[in-house]
């Protein structure tokens, strides 16, 4: 019977009162009409009943002697062993200290990189003559000599010859055009005689974000990097300048500043 | 709808299951989980080992237990689902399920009429027995110790719809193998 299909799977859930109420009335409606579905839900109906007698089993008393104990005994705190000398290096080997582990070698491994990038100390005594260093183009040991309070004051107010300062300059800015290290020497240079540079003693990357560390103790990095000086208004400022006379550094910046 | 006051109110922390109150529910709970224990899995041993399982997680994990139900509840939905493992992997692996029928026939005075009544109860605990595992909890827990439906997937931890499959399976081939086997001993003893 092909209708009979159709409700085969409900049968048994029919018997147990577990349908709801419009499906029920289905297959009841069903049922009054097959006798072969009624004889299986009646099987559903005796098979549930046998099962609902069936007696739950018996628990001998020894099945349950120590069963509370071995229970209590597995919940129970563990006994803490008492600490021993070296246990912190175990301690500190932990999964939890991992990332703290990781930490430490990129900081270790930057501290490395930074010191790769100090500069090294200039040796000897910082130059007291300007004439000399303008005359060998020597523009490192003129910008420490800047940097010394003792040499800066003979440097920004010793006269030399128009004609000199302005060949070296203008040599300088020239050749700052095309060579990027030259450029930043002048900065560096302009911003030691200004003094309204940084006061480092290297220009390099890392010098400008963490601070240099030298022999006198460590440098932090300015707050904020002051910009050179204007290399145009410079050039303009030395065209103007007589021929013949003297000059002192002092005199071109400090109109400037 | 709750209001915005209600949602930031502070919800205390939920009671954790105290060592008094675990220490009853083990008195109280031993015999009927050992009994649902053994029903599942048919072995005294095994049955006494996944109770004690079930107790010992139940206190392992009390922090995640909710309010809204009893804590033996939970225990035997963990019981449950350990006898289900249990009987899967055992079916994998193991040897066919063993079945210690004396502690689920009892032993009373033996006049004729209970022999057969004893005799269809054990063949249909071995009928129950051949079920996969999941069919069989199923079957179990709804017929025998007489949960709803509802209660039943909650244990099992599926829907309910997934219970009433299971359920119609289980009552499917238990069904067909009661009526062979009454069958086969109507024509023996004719």
């Amino acid at each position: 019977m092909p209708r009979c299909e159709k409700f085969k799977t409900q049968l048994a859930l029919y018997a147990n009162g577990e349908l709801p109420a419009k499906q029920r009335e289905r297959v009841a409606a069903h049922l009054a009409l097959c006798p072969s579905c009624r004889a299986e839900v009646e099987a559903y109906r005796q098979l549930a009943e046998r099962m609902h007698d069936l007696p739950s089993p018996t628990i001998p008393e020894h099945a349950l002697r120590g069963f509370t104990q071995a229970i209590m005994d597995q919940i129970a705190p563990r006994q803490r062993r008492r600490p021993r000398a070296f246990d912190f290096i175990s301690h500190l080997f932990r999964p939890r200290w991992r990332y703290a582990w990781a930490t430490a070698a990129m900081v270790a491994l930057m501290f490395v990189l930074g010191l790769w990038y100090v500069p090294l100390e200039r040796e000897g005594p910082p130059a007291r003559k300007l004439a000399p260093l303008l005359q060998a183009r020597a523009w490192d040991k003129l910008y420490y000599g800047l940097l010394e309070k003792e040499t800066r004051a003979l440097l920004l107010h010793e006269p030399v010859p128009t004609e000199l300062l302005k060949t070296a300059l203008v040599e300088l800015l020239k050749k700052g055009e095309r060579d990027l290290r030259m450029r930043a020497g002048l900065q560096r240079l302009l911003s030691a005689v200004t003094g309204r540079g940084s006061k480092l003693r290297d220009d390099s990357p890392s010098a400008k974000i963490m601070g240099v560390i030298t022999a006198r103790g460590y440098i932090p990095a300015p707050r904020k990097l002051v910009r050179g000086y204007d290399a145009n208004v410079l050039l303009r400022e030395l065209a103007k300048l007589p021929d013949g006379a003297e000059v002192t550094l002092a005199e071109i910046v400090n109109e400037k500043d | 709808m709750p209001s915005l006051n209600s949602f930031f109110q502070f919800k205390a922390p939920t009671p954790v299951l105290t060592e008094r109150a675990f220490a009853e529910l083990l008195e109280q709970q031993q015999r009927p989980l050992l009994g649902t224990a053994l029903r599942l899995v048919g072995n005294l041993e095994e049955a006494k080992d996944l109770a004690q399982i079930a107790f010992i997680k139940l206190w392992q994990h009390r922090q995640r237990l909710q309010t809204e139900r009893p804590a033996h509840f939970y225990l035997r939905r963990i019981l449950v689902n350990l006898c289900i493992d249990h009987l899967r992997r055992k079916g994998k692996h193991g040897p066919a399920l063993e079945f210690e029928e004396e502690f689920f026939i009892p032993a009373s005075s033996n006049p004729q009429q209970q022999l057969e009544a004893k005799e269809t109860q054990t063949r249909l605990w071995q009928c129950l027995n051949a079920l996969p595992s999941k069919q069989k909890a199923a079957l179990l827990l709804r017929e025998v110790e007489g949960h709803t439906v509802a209660e039943t997937a909650e244990l099992l931890s599926c829907s309910q719809n997934t219970v009433l499959v299971n359920l119609h399976l289980a009552r499917k081939k238990v069904k067909e193998k009661m009526q062979q086997w009454l069958l086969a001993t109507e024509q023996s003893s004719s």
